[in-house]
């Protein structure tokens, strides 16, 4: 009973972070502050849902896996989001000097 | 030789446990063909391994300082995605881009990642880009651009750096 109320809480927040995160990526005016919504909410989002699984199932091997794949997303995720900034910004840099 | 011996096991623990974990059982077939897997990625990735000078992340008492880390990156990554989602769902939109040059640098490649994908992590705040001088960071507000300044991140990343 307990534990089906914190599932329903942390599914419930992470489907509101990713709401958040979709809403923002569509409000936001350019690109690093569209990288900003999508990519942190998220980070938050995927990681509320994959605890929500460690949480259902108990202790054992699976919430271990997904605590795992927590880890993996944060560090792939932010990586990403490094890179399409990057990528931004050195391809303006390149126009400017074109003008 | 020394150093590479370190490396070599400490990396073969690591990937062993993983295994162990994916594989979700013990027996005496799944541990040898682990350790003969785990020979063959260390094998072919022996570029990319991190030895003892490279990294930070050696010793017990760095794990621990680390493992403190995470839960205060944790804290904070809650706090600012709270203040992200905010922003987005008020109607006026109050943000204020802009780019900050942070005047950081680490000596190790590793630690400037970790700082690196912290920042980037916290909400409100991107790495752009990493040179010689430090760190450009975009902010999404004047107040994740001011927050930058001396932070728990920087903090923690300082004393990972110390040996």
């Amino acid at each position: 009973m307990i534990v089906n109320a914190i599932i329903l809480i942390l599914i419930g927040s992470s489907a509101f972070f990713f709401g958040v995160g979709t809403l923002g990526l569509i409000r936001m005016p350019d690109t690093y502050t569209r990288m900003h919504a999508s990519t942190k909410c998220d980070t938050l989002g995927a990681g509320l849902a994959l605890l929500a699984l460690a949480v259902y199932s108990g202790f054992s091997i699976i919430s271990v896996k997904s605590i795992i794949v927590i880890a993996f997303i944060w560090i792939t995720n932010p990586t990403a989001a490094h890179i399409i900034a990057k990528a931004k910004y050195h391809s303006e840099k390149k126009e400017e000097l074109q003008k | 030789m020394k150093n590479r011996i370190k490396t070599y096991s400490y990396y073969f623990v690591l990937l062993f446990l993983f295994w162990i974990i994916l594989s979700q059982q013990f027996t005496l077939e799944i541990a040898l063909i682990g350790a003969g897997a785990v020979g063959l990625i260390m094998l072919y990735s022996k570029s990319l391994l991190f030895s003892p000078e490279e990294t930070t992340l050696f010793s017990p008492g760095k794990i621990v300082l680390f493992v403190k880390f995470i839960f205060v990156m944790l804290i904070e990554i809650l706090k600012s995605n709270w203040q992200v989602a905010k922003i987005v769902l008020s109607p006026s939109l109050p943000i204020s881009p802009s780019f900050v040059k942070v005047k950081k640098t680490f000596e190790k490649d590793f630690d400037k990642v970790i700082f690196g994908n912290s920042v980037t992590l916290t909400p409100g705040t991107l790495t752009v880009d990493i040179d010689e001088e430090g760190f450009l960071v975009h902010a999404l507000t004047k107040e994740a651009a001011e927050g930058l300044e001396g932070s728990i991140i920087e903090e923690f990343v300082r004393k990972l750096e110390a040996e």
